[in-house]
């Protein structure tokens, strides 16, 4: 049975240890960032470029989405990635896990607590980042809402539970938090570089990022982001249950 | 000017977040009994000059001492 007591504790542990304060920060900022420097990019260009006579069209709520789009599928889920690979591996090699297990909570129920941890860290930190970014925006540009918001900010949501689901299956089957880390890095890098080919990024929960910039620049991908959506549901299910079929087998 | 000061209330969070977790790692790094590298000082510097990522790279790779990483782990 799943031990909601465990997963008190896994959240708890949260707050209290830097993660939350590191990938808080580093979401927060970025969804700060991201409707500044779309707002004052090309003045401060055009500022420091005095010899070149540059004009830039007038930037828009959509260039404001852009840049937090573009932060949050790059930077800020790469923090949350590497500081999400040390969630079981750290916890094995300073042998805290065998206290835990046999205090009465099951492997499936321990990895399935951290699992919602993560996922409940990430959904809140997203959904603070979209608040702040919405509201930069509209103080900034006076305008939020574009077609297709909602179904791409929802499949940029679900490529973080798909790399939180990477970060725990390489948590569960590497002996170090570095080699989780640089592994996860490594896959993340990969899964960007196919994103070139165009017509995979259907079935690449990274194309996300892709398909909601083509969004942005007015091609309709709905059916494609609707499609992208279900294979990254799909994956991080597989990912979600491999991680607890090899725990469960695994010798600690 | 005027400028800086028309846009200041929307700036003060990043500077807010910048200087917060700046004095968060410092506070790590003047607890921490061993650091990688051995260079306290040099941890400083990157966390004071490095804006935003200098504290991080010391919250993750900095700190080598196990007494601090299972009490804050």
């Amino acid at each position: 049975m799943f031990n909601f007591a465990f997963l008190k504790k896994e959240i708890k542990e949260m707050i209290k240890t830097p993660k939350l304060i590191i990938i808080g920060s580093v979401f927060v900022f970025f969804a700060i960032i991201g409707p500044l420097s779309a707002k004052y990019m090309n003045e401060l260009i055009a500022m420091f470029a005095t010899d070149i006579e540059i004009s830039f069209p007038d930037p828009t709520h959509i260039q404001s989405w852009e840049q937090f789009y573009s932060n949050i599928t790059s930077i800020s889920m790469i923090v949350f990635l590497i500081m999400m690979t040390g969630t079981v591996v750290a916890e094995k090699n300073k042998g805290s896990i065998y206290l835990i297990l046999t205090k009465n909570v099951t492997r499936t129920s321990l990895l399935l607590s951290k699992m919602l941890a993560g996922v409940l860290l990430f959904t809140s930190i997203f959904i603070i980042s979209v608040l702040i970014s919405w509201y930069y925006t509209w103080v900034l540009f006076g305008q939020v809402v574009y077609e297709g918001l909602m179904l791409s900010l929802f499949s940029v949501y679900m490529l973080g539970i798909f790399f939180s689901m990477i970060a725990i299956f390489l948590s569960v089957v590497l002996k170090s938090t570095t080699h989780a880390a640089l592994l996860a890095f490594a896959i993340y890098a990969v899964l960007n570089i196919l994103t070139i080919l165009s017509s995979i990024n259907l079935y690449n929960p990274a194309g996300a990022a892709t398909l909601v910039l083509n969004q942005l620049k007015g091609v309709d991908v709905t059916h494609n982001l609707i499609i992208n959506i279900i294979m990254t549901i799909l994956i991080s299910s597989i990912l979600a249950v491999a991680s607890v079929r090899i725990f469960k087998k695994q010798e600690l | 000017m005027d400028r800086i000061i028309e846009l200041l209330p929307l700036l003060i969070p990043l500077i807010l977040i910048q200087i917060g977790l700046a004095i968060y790692a410092l506070i790590l790094l003047k607890r921490a009994q061993q650091v990688r590298g051995n260079s306290k000082l040099l941890w400083a510097l990157v966390i004071i000059f490095v804006n935003l990522f200098g504290p991080i790279l010391f919250i993750v790779l900095g700190r080598v001492d196990d007494a601090v990483r299972s009490e804050d782990e």
